[in-house]
């Protein structure tokens, strides 16, 4: 029997699933986790630790455990993904307009990206001084966590619930399990198809591990007649030229799914594929814009 | 008898001027006929492409199914693939549940307990 909680959090739907006959007290805890969490990370919120620290350049700022924890999360992501994963976009992300929720903008906000970054700042140009858990951010760099930090959250709350049973928590696609189910069979998580809503493309059977998607299917718009989306490519500051609609990646946990599949939509379907290969733990299903579907070796062990 | 003259002296050069005017109608027609129509057809097929909409949200276009599955046997990803015939497009219709379910036990047995999509 699922125990299953549904709230909106981080600008997006939560799902928070316990296995469990009993009903589990601690599911209710979930959204206020959540909300101390947001109240911590989030970037729209003017009075946040995170917009506090962003105003602030050139001397060390003591920080939460949390957005420490965070700030380590984006750190291991950025060196896995080679600096194409990073949070130090902020500045990329506002000149393009992006500047308050995304279910907040009017059909009518347009967005432009007339300004070309060339080069983005490395989170190693932020001075991390563990001893005192402060952080030093260099003149002009802003923190914007993004999917790093909902994919933290979801796997912090699978984390605190899982010894109240087999655990699943979905933050908007991505999703943290703790464990098989109680029967001791694996957790069926349905691939949206994103050509068809309500419609799924493949079903992954996972015991434990990671798995989000990123895409261009959401949040996109036009701009002179030419199709703009939200995921940067560090490398031009613009929206990443790809020949990929989707990327769904499993992964160890899904901080690391989260990265992956940001990672290989920015590298386009040949080099994403190979990217993804090249790492051992990962598995991947990337859907072209044409329709097509490519598996990484590793997916078969999930179908 | 002279006004009689006069006057069909006048029908003439009426009837001469509308003799010239009909061939001149007829001859611009026949040029612009001859000349104007293909020029107007390319410039039509030139303004047709451009879209009047710019800057405006879009939602996912729907585009043909997806009706190959390719299947990368080992890890060079230029080696050749091998194409599977697989309506994937037609199973794993979600029957319920999913993030919207709301209260209840969730999808026990074949279905998805939830999806993996783009946030």
């Amino acid at each position: 029997m699922l125990q299953r909680l549904n709230f909106h959090a981080m600008g997006c739907e939560i799902l928070a699933l316990i296995d469990h006959d009993i009903e589990a007290p601690m599911l209710k805890q979930v959204p206020i986790w959540f909300e101390e969490w947001e109240q911590i990370l989030s970037r729209f919120r003017t009075n946040s630790e995170l917009t506090h620290l962003n105003m602030i350049h050139d001397q060390p700022i003591q920080v939460s455990d949390t957005l420490w924890d965070v700030f380590g999360a984006a750190q291991k992501a950025e060196q896995m993904t080679n600096g194409l994963v990073t949070p130090t976009l902020l500045d990329a992300i506002l000149e393009a307009g992006y500047d308050r929720p995304f279910d907040n903008l009017t059909p009518q906000t347009s967005f432009k990206l007339d300004s070309v970054i060339t080069t983005t700042q490395p989170l190693t140009a932020i001075l991390a001084n563990e001893s005192n858990q402060t952080l030093t951010l260099p003149f002009g760099m802003g923190l914007d966590f993004g999917g790093v930090a909902k994919g933290w959250a979801a796997h912090q709350a699978m984390l605190r619930l899982q010894a109240e049973g087999p655990v699943l928590i979905d933050a908007a696609g991505d999703i943290a399990i703790s464990g098989p189910r109680a029967d001791g069979n694996p957790w069926k998580i349905g691939v949206a198809n994103p050509f068809k809503q309500n419609e799924e493309l493949e079903v992954l059977n996972l015991n434990s591990n990671g798995v989000a998607t990123s895409g261009k299917d959401r949040r996109r718009w036009l701009r002179n007649g030419i199709l703009q989306h939200h995921i940067i490519d560090p490398l031009t500051g613009e929206p990443a030229e790809t020949d990929l609609l989707t990327v769904t990646v499993i992964a160890p946990d899904v901080m690391q799914a989260e990265a992956a599949a940001k990672a290989a939509f920015i590298l386009g379907s040949h080099a994403g594929l190979e990217w993804v290969e090249s790492h051992p733990e990962l598995a991947g299903l990337l859907i072209l814009d044409n329709g097509e579907m490519l598996y990484s070796t590793n997916m078969e062990k999930y179908l | 008898m002279k006004a009689e003259t006069r006057t069909s002296k006048v029908r003439n050069w009426n009837d001469a001027q509308t003799a010239i005017a009909t061939v001149a109608i007829v001859t611009t027609l026949g040029l612009w006929n001859l000349f104007a129509t293909p020029v107007k057809k390319e410039t039509a097929q030139i303004v047709q492409p451009i879209s009047p909409t710019e800057q405006q949200p879009m939602e996912t276009t729907p585009t043909p199914m997806p009706q190959v599955k390719i299947i990368f046997a080992t890890r060079t990803v230029s080696q050749p693939v091998i194409p599977q015939q697989r309506q994937v497009s037609q199973k794993n219709i979600n029957n319920g549940g999913g993030n919207n379910g709301g209260g209840g036990g969730g999808n026990n047995g074949g279905g998805t307990v939830t999806q993996t999509k783009t946030s």
